[in-house]
C-alpha cells in the first residue's frame, strides 16, 4: 500500500511534475509569455524545497515503493544539480524562445518533464524504473531538438536542420534504448531480479562459465546504452549534428541534462548493481578504451570546427571522456576505496554543468545580438560587449581546466584519484593530461578571438537581462565552486559514500 | 536437444523440398515473356493513379491520439475491478491519473488536433 513516506521521498519529482503540468495549463490561458518563464523558474523553488526538506531530515528512510525509489545523498546531489540546470536553461532560453519559437510554454513544459525523468533516473535502484525514467528524459529532448519551426533570421537553413536533428535524435535514441533494454534483459536473465540490490547479491555467487559471458554482454550493452546518453566514443555520432541543428537553448539542455542523467544512472547501475565487482572479465579495459577515445577524438576534432555549437559538442564528448577516466578507476578498483574517485566524478559533473550553462548563455547572447553561431563571430567580442566577453572567457577557461578556476581543481582531483588506483590507470591519466593540453587549442582559441582579433563591426551589443542573469549565475557558480571547493567535495563524497555503503550493505 | 531433433530434420526436409520444387520449375518451365505478363497486374484495367499515393497526416495524429486514450481506458479497467480493495488511496491514484490525462486532453483540444478540416 502506498505510504506517506513513499510520497514524501517522491515529493521533488511530484512537485516537478506538478510544475510542468501547471506550465502546460498556463500556456492555454496566459497571453504574456514572460509570465510562463517566470512561473517556470520560480516554481523550481518547490522541488528544491522538497529536496532540501528530505536532505535535512536526520536518520531518514531512503527507500520507498518497495525499494524502487532510493533517495540517498547521491540522488539528492543530482536532484539539486538538475534543478540548477532547469534554472540555468530557463534564464538562458528566455529571449531565444520569445524571439524565435511560437511555443514558449511547450518548450518549458518539455524541459521540466525531462527534468522529472532525470531526477527519477538518479533516485531509483530498479532497472525497469531506470528505463522508464530514461525514456521520460529522452522523449522531451527529441521534441526539443526539432522545435525550431521557423528559421532564425540570418540563418535560412536552421528550421530544416532542426527537423533533421529531431528525426536523427529519435532514431538513434530508439536504437540506444533498445540496446540498453537488451542489456537489462540479459542482466535480469542472469540474476533473476531487476532490483540493483538483489542483482548485487546474486552476482556474488556467479563464477566463471557461460553465465559470466552473458553478464559481460549485459554490461557492455548497458554501457553502450548509457554511452549514447553521455555521448562517449564510439556512441557519440549523434552529438555534433544534433547539437548544431537543435535550437541553441535545447542544445544547452542536452549538453548538461542528458549527460548528467546518463552518468547518474550509469554509475548507479554499475556500482549499486555490483557489476564491477562481479565482472571476471577486463571490463575496465573496455571502459578505459572508451575514455581514451572520447577524450582524444573529442579534443582533436573540436579544433577543426568552425561552428561554435559543433565545437561545444566535441568539447562535451571530451568532457565525458574525462569523467570516464574516473569511471575506469571505479571499474578497476570497485571497492569503497574508490569512493573518492566517485565523488571526484560527481564534483566534475557539477562544475561542468555550471561552466557549460555559462558558455552556452554566451553563445545564445551573441547569436541573439548578431545572428552568428560560428567561431569567428566571436572576433573582438571584448570591444563589443566587455561583460559578455569576460563571462564567456571565464566559462571556457573553466571548461579547459585552466587554474585557478573550479574546472581545473575538479579535473586535477579526478586525475589524482584515478592515478592512485594503480595498474594501468597512470597511463590513462597521462593521456588525459595530454588531452587537456590539446583542448587548450580550441578553448583558448575562442578566448584569443574574443580578446585579440579585430571585431567585424565597432558597435555595442545589447545583452538582455535574462541572459545576463544566466551568465552571472554561472560565473558566480564557478567562483563559488572554486572558493568553496571543499564543501562541494563533501557533498559529492556523501553521495559517493551512500552508493558504496549500499553495496556493502547488499553484499552482507 | 534430443526431443527437438525430429523437428529439426522435418524443417530441413521442408526447406530442401521447397528449394527443389522451385529449382525444377525454374529450370524446366517454359519462358515466353511479353510486356503484359511482366506488368505488376496481369489482369484488370490499367491503373489510373499510382498506387503509392500520399495520405493526409491527420490520420497519423488521430491514430496517435487514439492510442493514448485507448491505453488510458485499458489502464482504468483493472483499477476499477480492484477499486474495493485499493480503497481511498486507489481512488486518489485514479483521480490523479485521469487529471494528468485531462490536462493532456485539454492541450490537444486547444492545439486544434480534433478539428478535421
Amino acid at each position: 500500500m502506498l505510504g506517506q513516506t513513499d510520497l514524501w521521498l517522491l515529493s521533488p519529482e511530484i512537485a516537478m511534475t506538478g510544475l510542468a503540468l501547471l506550465v502546460v495549463v498556463l500556456d492555454f490561458f496566459v497571453k504574456r509569455k514572460a509570465i510562463i518563464s517566470i512561473v517556470s523558474i520560480a516554481g523550481l523553488a518547490v522541488p528544491a524545497a522538497c529536496a532540501t526538506w528530505i536532505a535535512v531530515t536526520d536518520n531518514r528512510t531512503i527507500t520507498g515503493f518497495y525499494g524502487m525509489l532510493r533517495v540517498d545523498n547521491y540522488a539528492l546531489f543530482f536532484d539539486f544539480l538538475f534543478i540548477l540546470i532547469g534554472a540555468g536553461t530557463v534564464l538562458a532560453s528566455y529571449d531565444y524562445v520569445r524571439l524565435y519559437m511560437k511555443n514558449a510554454g511547450e518548450f518549458y513544459a518539455l524541459m521540466l518533464f525531462a527534468l522529472v525523468g532525470a531526477m527519477l533516473m538518479a533516485s531509483t535502484g530498479e532497472l525497469i524504473t531506470i528505463y522508464i525514467a530514461l525514456e521520460l528524459t529522452s522523449f522531451p529532448l527529441y521534441v526539443m531538438a526539432g522545435m525550431l519551426r521557423n528559421s532564425v533570421p540570418g540563418d535560412p537553413g536552421s528550421a530544416s536542420r532542426s527537423s533533421e536533428a529531431g528525426i536523427k535524435y529519435v532514431l538513434l535514441g530508439a536504437m540506444s534504448s533498445a540496446i540498453l533494454l537488451y542489456g537489462m534483459a540479459l542482466l535480469y536473465g542472469t540474476t533473476g531480479s531487476t532490483d540493483l540490490g538483489e542483482i548485487a547479491r546474486a552476482l556474488t555467487s556467479i563464477g566463471k562459465g557461460p553465465d559470466s559471458l552473458v553478464l559481460l554482454l549485459a554490461e557492455v550493452f548497458i554501457f553502450a546504452g548509457f554511452g549514447f546518453k553521455i555521448s562517449a566514443v564510439p556512441f557519440h555520432m549523434w552529438a555534433p549534428d544534433i547539437y548544431q541543428g537543435a535550437p541553441t537553448p535545447g542544445t544547452l539542455f542536452f549538453s548538461v541534462a542528458s549527460k548528467t542523467a546518463g552518468f547518474a544512472a550509469l554509475i548507479r547501475v554499475f556500482v549499486d548493481g555490483g557489476l564491477f565487482s562481479a565482472s571476471s572479465f577486463y571490463l575496465w579495459g573496455l571502459i578505459g578504451v572508451a575514455a581514451v577515445l572520447s577524450m582524444t577524438l573529442g579534443n582533436v576534432v573540436a579544433i577543426a570546427q568552425t561552428d561554435i555549437k559543433r565545437m561545444m559538442a566535441y568539447s562535451s564528448i571530451a568532457q565525458a571522456g574525462y569523467i570516464l577516466v574516473g569511471f575506469t578507476a571505479l571499474a578497476f578498483n570497485p571497492s569503497s576505496a574508490s569512493a573518492s574517485t566517485n565523488s571526484a566524478m560527481l564534483v566534475f559533473l557539477a562544475v561542468y554543468v555550471i561552466s557549460n550553462i555559462g558558455a552556452f548563455a554566451g553563445i545564445i547572447a551573441l547569436a541573439n545580438a548578431t545572428g552568428g553561431e560560428r567561431v569567428r563571430d566571436f572576433d573582438g567580442l571584448v570591444r563589443r560587449s566587455p561583460a559578455l566577453a569576460l563571462g564567456m572567457s571565464l566559462c571556457l577557461l573553466s571548461l579547459a581546466g585552466i587554474p585557478p578556476f573550479a574546472g581545473a581543481i575538479s579535473k586535477i582531483f579526478i586525475f589524482i584519484t584515478a592515478w592512485q588506483g594503480g595498474g594501468f590507470l597512470p597511463f590513462i591519466v597521462i593521456i588525459a593530461l595530454l588531452n587537456s593540453v590539446i583542448s587548450l587549442v580550441y578553448y583558448a582559441g575562442v578566448v584569443y578571438r574574443i580578446f585579440v582579433a579585430p571585431p567585424p563591426r565597432e558597435d555595442r551589443l545589447r545583452v538582455s537581462p535574462a541572459l545576463t542573469a544566466a551568465m552571472t549565475l554561472s560565473v558566480i557558480g564557478i567562483l563559488a565552486a572554486t572558493v568553496f571547493f571543499q564543501p562541494l567535495l563533501l557533498a559529492g563524497k556523501m553521495g559517493a559514500l551512500d552508493l558504496f555503503g549500499f553495496l556493502t550493505l547488499a553484499s552482507k | 536437444m534430443a526431443p527437438y531433433l525430429p523437428i529439426l530434420i522435418l524443417m530441413g526436409l521442408a526447406f530442401a523440398f521447397t528449394l527443389l520444387v522451385t529449382m525444377v520449375t525454374f529450370i524446366l518451365g517454359p519462358k515466353k515473356p511479353n510486356a503484359t505478363k511482366l506488368s505488376p497486374y496481369e489482369c484488370g484495367i490499367a491503373e489510373i493513379t499510382p498506387p503509392q499515393r500520399r495520405f493526409p497526416v491527420k490520420y497519423l495524429v488521430t491514430g496517435m491520439l487514439f492510442i493514448i486514450f485507448d491505453i488510458e481506458a485499458a489502464s482504468l479497467l483493472p483499477l476499477s475491478i480492484l477499486m474495493k480493495r485499493l480503497g481511498v488511496t486507489g481512488l486518489l491514484e485514479l483521480v490523479t491519473f485521469v487529471a494528468i490525462l485531462l490536462i493532456a486532453f485539454l492541450y490537444v483540444w486547444r492545439k486544434g488536433a480534433f478539428t478535421w478540416e
